[in-house]
């Protein structure tokens, strides 16, 4: 315990003093006001666009009454950058460390291999837990603020299934990170990963298999989808997940640092 | 005396190359052990087997009379372990490194923090409380012997610990090295020699996959003896009379050549009139 303890403390303290901390909770805020505030300026700038459109001879656009809905569904829209982001903050956690040679000290004294993943992933999921709660809730807290949330539908159970497709993410990092020895292999790992569901999601019968099914949640605030319509897709996420973490602790163990 | 290291017929090749070819030596306790041997040897594929971090083809080590196995390193407990090119992590100051390694390895809390300290004045980093990213080679060889050393083991196994620092440098890692081998046994591979010379009371030459040549202080010294004579004059008046006296004597000289300072001992010059 004790070694868990040191090691986790240490992967706390190298993105701290890394500032990824800091540039992720700035990122979170910043995309967690943005959706409210671009669902806020929309018609806004339409009206704005419309005087100078029709003074050009083109009539207004008509655009569709701005709701809770509107803002949520801007909050599903950039989730995914956010992810991105997250992502490529987290490719180098592991391989970082290969290139530099700092692992070769913490095998030779003692630290098993599991629990160096182990602290590592921990400290991952805690990072991801608050950049895409952060996001959330100041969306949710400015959405609120403006407009009446009660038209929205399961607008809690919906902001799970992406987070969970971000913990699938987290996953397969870890998988590449230990079977290749550089980020840019682990970002080209991860992002085939997302676009072979993505491919695959063309046949209809797949699609509701698929864990980028998941960011597809913002259907469930309408009423356009039913939990139910996500079920295969989150246990299918969380198998393939931890089935991706069990692997990447065994390749770990016999790894050539 | 026993032996804190024993390597039994070990074998290693990468791919098609062969690099260790049935190597065997032991390294007797609390001696100071000189691993020598050109580049690409296998001083650092040695070290690396010791430590359970490659798996021999063939042969067998033993530290402290435990087997060493590949992966599982319980042996590592014995060994202290300086790497060629010590990496640490750039974003800590150096006790916070020792911390994480005291963790670790279950050194004892309360002692800790003491121990700790006394390393760091040990290796002369207690001033120092910047992060290691800021470090010199020199300084971060230093904090290397310092995390190497904190749990006390019973082996002490560094790689070139003094091939990329300048000879004031080098003089401390060895000083360092000397006073500690009262309680631990250390290894250390080099290819300079003359290091080799200052400190070491064991030596073995690591040449094409086996042990050339091995001893200790005695036969080196026995060795050296056999590789020509130095002979010194008051003055080159007396020098000239000796060359007279051979020629009358039909004894012809090979060669004559002026000896020039070393340069080693002129930097050094250099380098105390600097600081004093």
């Amino acid at each position: 315990m004790r070694q868990f303890n040191a090691f986790i403390k240490k992967e706390w303290m190298e993105q701290s003093r890394t500032n990824k901390l800091l540039i992720l909770g700035i990122v979170s805020v910043v995309f967690g006001i943005m959706s409210p505030a671009v669902a806020k300026l929309t018609p806004v700038i339409f009206e704005a666009m419309s005087q100078s459109l029709s003074d050009q001879g083109i009539s207004s656009i008509q655009l569709g009454e701005v709701t809770a809905i509107t803002s949520w569904q801007q909050f599903y829209k950039n989730i995914s950058t956010l992810m991105i982001v997250f992502v490529v903050m987290a490719s180098g956690n592991i391989t970082n460390e290969y290139q530099k040679g700092t692992l070769v000290n913490i095998v030779t004294k003692g630290m098993p291999r599991h629990k160096i993943l182990i602290s590592k992933l921990f400290v991952q999921v805690v990072i991801w837990t608050l950049s895409y709660f952060i996001t959330f809730f100041t969306t949710y807290i400015y959405t609120i603020y403006y407009w009446d949330n009660s038209v929205v539908k399961y607008c809690f159970l919906a902001a799970l299934l992406p987070y969970l497709f971000g913990l699938w993410l987290i996953a397969f990092i870890f998988l590449a990170s230990t079977i290749s020895n550089n980020n840019i292999s682990v970002l080209l790992f991860v992002g085939g990963a997302v676009a072979l569901c993505y491919l695959l999601g063309i046949a209809p019968d797949l699609k509701e298999y698929l864990p980028t099914t998941l960011l597809s949640a913002g259907n469930l605030l309408t009423g356009a989808s039913l939990p139910e319509d996500f079920v295969k897709a989150t246990v299918v996420t969380a198998f393939t997940g931890m089935v991706a973490i069990l692997v990447s602790i065994s390749t770990f163990n016999k790894k050539k640092l | 005396m026993d032996n804190i290291l024993s390597i039994k017929g070990v074998s290693k090749s990468f791919g098609s190359k062969k690099i260790l070819d049935e190597l065997s030596f032991d390294v007797p306790r609390n001696s100071i052990y000189g691993f020598v041997g050109k580049n690409g040897a296998g001083k650092t594929t040695t070290m690396k087997l010791i430590l359970g971090m490659y798996q021999a083809d063939g042969g067998e080590i033993y530290v402290n009379g435990e087997k060493v196995t590949y992966g599982a390193n319980k042996t590592n407990k014995y060994i202290g372990y300086l790497p060629d090119v010590p990496e640490y992590y750039g974003y800590m100051k150096p006790k916070e490194y020792l911390r994480l390694c005291a963790d670790i390895t279950g050194m004892p809390k309360e002692t800790m923090e003491e121990e700790i300290d006394r390393m760091l004045e040990m290796v002369g980093l207690s001033k120092d409380n910047k992060r290691i990213a800021g470090f010199s080679r020199g300084m971060k060889q230093r904090l290397g012997i310092a995390q190497a050393l904190l749990s006390k083991p019973q082996l002490l196994i560094c790689d070139e610990p003094t091939s990329a620092l300048d000879p004031v440098g080098r003089k401390e890692i060895l000083d360092i090295l000397k006073s500690v081998s009262q309680e631990t046994t250390v290894i250390f591979s080099t290819h300079i020699l003359s290091d080799v010379e200052r400190i070491c009371d064991h030596v073995g030459i690591l040449n094409d996959g086996k042990l050339a040549w091995q001893g200790d202080r005695d036969s080196l010294k026995a060795m050296s003896k056999n590789t020509g004579f130095e002979v010194e004059f008051e003055s080159v008046e007396e020098l000239k009379k000796a060359i007279k006296l051979l020629e009358e004597n039909n004894i012809g000289i090979k060669s004559l050549d002026m000896k020039d300072s070393n340069l080693e001992d002129l930097f050094m010059e250099v380098m105390n009139h600097e600081t004093v």
